[in-house]
């Protein structure tokens, strides 16, 4: 595609490896005991996640952005509780269909979509009418195009390393949490959906780190859900 | 490079390397396909593989190949980029890679950046469509969802889902054969 000769490259691109590897070079390589374990990357992951959270929440009300890796057999449970509240555990992400047929058949409008990057996080022409729109609601604030589930009043965010459900479920929209052994669980009370909202369940890098929850308010674009994380460095 | 060494790119810079020369060139045309600046270009293009080695431990070779990973990471970087005020614009970057450039690096950047014209008028005319079409496209195109299940997951009537989603086509096709049609058209009009 560039019609470039091969022996004049490796300008820019050998600048720019020269500064990388100056980047590399001052990260700790990581313990012996700690190679190959799921914790060996967490504080800068974590850092994203938690970089991801604020953005979302800026106009996602009830976002959660969950902080976890690893995986199990099961890519995911859905459970209903006696209480009416419809708990779903996400080992992995795989079959993000049947996830979100099993959460509609729990009652739970859900949209699940684990391509690595929501479609909408596009740039298309930088704040170009239709791109700002995409993603405005979400992150900046600037348009109403993403409103979530109730309104500050009624929802709730939580982001928690394995701790129990809050027990204020009665104005709950929906919590999260991260279990030790890598998986994301989230908890919902179908009842305190909106009717005609849905609950959108997307991964912004394709890892159960990066899962990211919102309620989008019906009417709104379902595709607009939280580009979360930003690069790090920011 | 094996896919398992993939983490050890961040504090390994031989296999870092190794990682960096695989990919530049495909990262750099993604990065154009989606901006047409190349001072842009270039710092997204090192903004990438930042990300890439702050991500690289959460990588796991069984959920696919380093260069998905590494475009899911791009698509990140270049998203966020197009939501950064003009302030935040002018933030000090890790790497700047627009410092990075030379004549010939712009010359060249600019080769790239004229050959993924095609690429950035798609991504420019979808962005184009209002809300309520580019929903129902991208939920039918992209997440493969059918039209009556886009209706439910907007809560549109299917009917209405319909339209907008061949309100959507149209446009698209119209617009894209506008802009290629330039080069075609004028040398007849001119004709005498």
């Amino acid at each position: 595609m560039t019609m470039t000769d091969p022996s004049t490259q490796a300008r820019f691109e050998d600048r720019l490896l020269e500064r990388l590897q100056a980047v590399v070079a001052q990260s700790p390589a990581p313990s012996p005991s700690a190679v190959g374990a799921r914790p060996a990357v967490p504080r800068r992951a974590r850092r994203l996640a938690l970089s991801g959270a604020g953005l979302a929440t800026a106009a996602a009300v009830a976002t959660a952005v969950l902080a976890s890796g690893g995986g199990t057999s099961a890519a995911y449970a859905v459970q209903s509780t006696p209480a009416g509240l419809v708990t779903v555990r996400i080992n992995d992400l795989r079959d993000a269909r049947g996830l979100q047929a099993k959460l509609r058949a729990a009652g739970v409008p859900a949209v699940v979509d684990y391509v690595a990057h929501p479609p909408t996080c596009t740039a298309g022409a930088p704040g170009g009418p239709g791109a700002g729109a995409a993603v405005a609601g979400a992150t900046t604030g600037g348009g109403p195009s993403t409103t979530v589930g109730g309104g500050p009043e009624r929802g709730t965010s939580r982001s928690s390393a394995g701790g129990p459900p809050p027990a204020d479920a009665g104005k709950l929209t929906m919590t999260t949490s991260m279990a030790a052994d890598g998986s994301a669980t989230f908890t919902v009370d179908p009842d305190s959906i909106e009717q005609g909202s849905r609950v959108l369940i997307a991964s912004s890098s394709g890892t159960v780190d990066s899962l990211a929850i919102a309620v989008v308010r019906a009417g709104h674009d379902a595709s607009a859900l939280p580009c979360v994380p930003p690069p790090p460095g920011r | 490079m094996n896919a398992d060494d993939l983490p050890r790119i961040a504090h390994d810079t031989a296999v870092f390397e190794a990682f960096y020369r695989e990919h530049v060139e495909a990262v750099q045309r993604f990065v154009v396909r989606r901006v047409d600046d190349p001072h842009l270009a270039a710092d997204l293009t090192a903004e990438v593989f930042l990300a890439a080695v702050d991500a690289a431990g959460s990588y796991r070779s069984d959920r696919g190949a380093p260069a998905a990973w590494l475009f899911g990471i791009a698509r990140i970087v270049v998203a966020s980029e197009s939501r950064r005020s003009a302030r935040e614009r002018h933030a000090v970057r890790r790497i700047e890679g627009r410092r990075l450039l030379e004549t010939d690096d712009i010359a060249r950047m600019q080769d790239r950046i004229d050959a993924a014209a095609r690429a950035r008028s798609l991504f420019a005319a979808v962005s184009r469509l209002p809300d309520g079409e580019r929903a129902v496209l991208e939920l039918v195109a992209l997440d493969d969802l059918s039209v009556a299940d886009v209706a439910v997951v907007l809560g549109i009537r299917p009917v209405t889902a319909r339209v907008r989603l061949h309100r959507a086509r149209a446009t698209l096709r119209r617009q894209l054969s506008d802009e290629g049609s330039p080069t075609l058209a004028q040398p007849m009009e001119a004709a005498p």
